[in-house]
């Protein structure tokens, strides 16, 4: 999955208020430090509000 | 009272200097904390609010605190096994026995290559802690300038978006 040719080996995006969207080659870790197993896009909740942490559940749409 | 012995040794002093000159320069708000046998340096402007100090050693790590290093809750070892889990520079150590003789700088922090898949850590209650290489932009596009370790705030009262400022702390986040 990683390609050599750019700078970076994961894209993070976000949009005020909502989630901070990963994409890319990267491993995720939970508070324990084990690791959650994903794809290669995941979103993750920035406003502290999802039911389903550390995802997003679009709770911010709500809030 | 260690640390009434530990003022009164002028080569201690001495070394402040000399250390000065070895590392970064001090900024006005990096602390020292002793204990007589390690100091702990706090350089606040490092920090990333990762959490693991005071999450893991509250007994000596207690930002609630004046001062909030407390040299004096827990072993030396202990204090050092937190001090080198801190992902930056923001807390370091040194054996204050080498302070006259100054170690070679200590290969703490990994070195991030460009095949190493990105790592997302996230942290209790506290922050999105990421470390290696990536890009961040916003819905317009816009470009931030990232480090090979940046921490995202999860609880939405961040007042540096999309970057944790340690209000989790302050509110009470859980998660």
């Amino acid at each position: 999955m990683s390609d050599s040719s750019k700078p970076y080996n994961a894209e993070f995006s976000f949009k005020p208020g909502a989630s901070l969207k990963i994409k890319g080659n990267f491993i995720l870790k939970d508070s324990q430090g084990n690791i959650i197993p994903t794809g290669d896009y995941i979103k993750l909740c920035r406003c502290g509000k999802s039911k389903s942490q550390p995802f997003c559940d679009h709770s911010h749409r709500t809030a | 009272m260690i640390s009434e012995k530990v003022q009164a040794r002028p080569e201690l002093f001495l070394f402040k200097f000399v250390g000065n000159l070895q590392k970064e320069p001090m900024d006005k708000n990096d602390r020292e904390y002793t204990n007589g046998d390690i100091t702990v340096y706090w350089r606040p402007n490092k920090c990333v609010h990762a959490t693991i100090c005071y999450t893991q050693l509250i007994e000596v790590f207690n930002p609630r605190k004046r001062p909030w290093v407390n040299m004096q809750g827990a072993t030396n070892e202990k204090i050092i096994e937190i001090v080198d889990k801190c992902p930056t520079d923001a807390l370091t150590y040194c054996w204050n026995k080498d302070l006259e003789n100054p170690p070679a700088p200590r290969e703490k922090k990994e070195t991030v290559t460009s095949e190493k898949p990105v790592e997302i850590q996230i942290m209790r209650d506290g922050p999105i802690l990421v470390t290696g290489k990536i890009k961040l932009t916003d819905n317009d596009g816009k470009e931030y300038k990232t480090y090979s370790i940046s921490s995202f705030c999860r609880c939405g009262a961040s007042g540096n978006m999309p970057f944790c400022d340690g209000m989790h702390r302050k509110i009470g986040f859980e998660g």
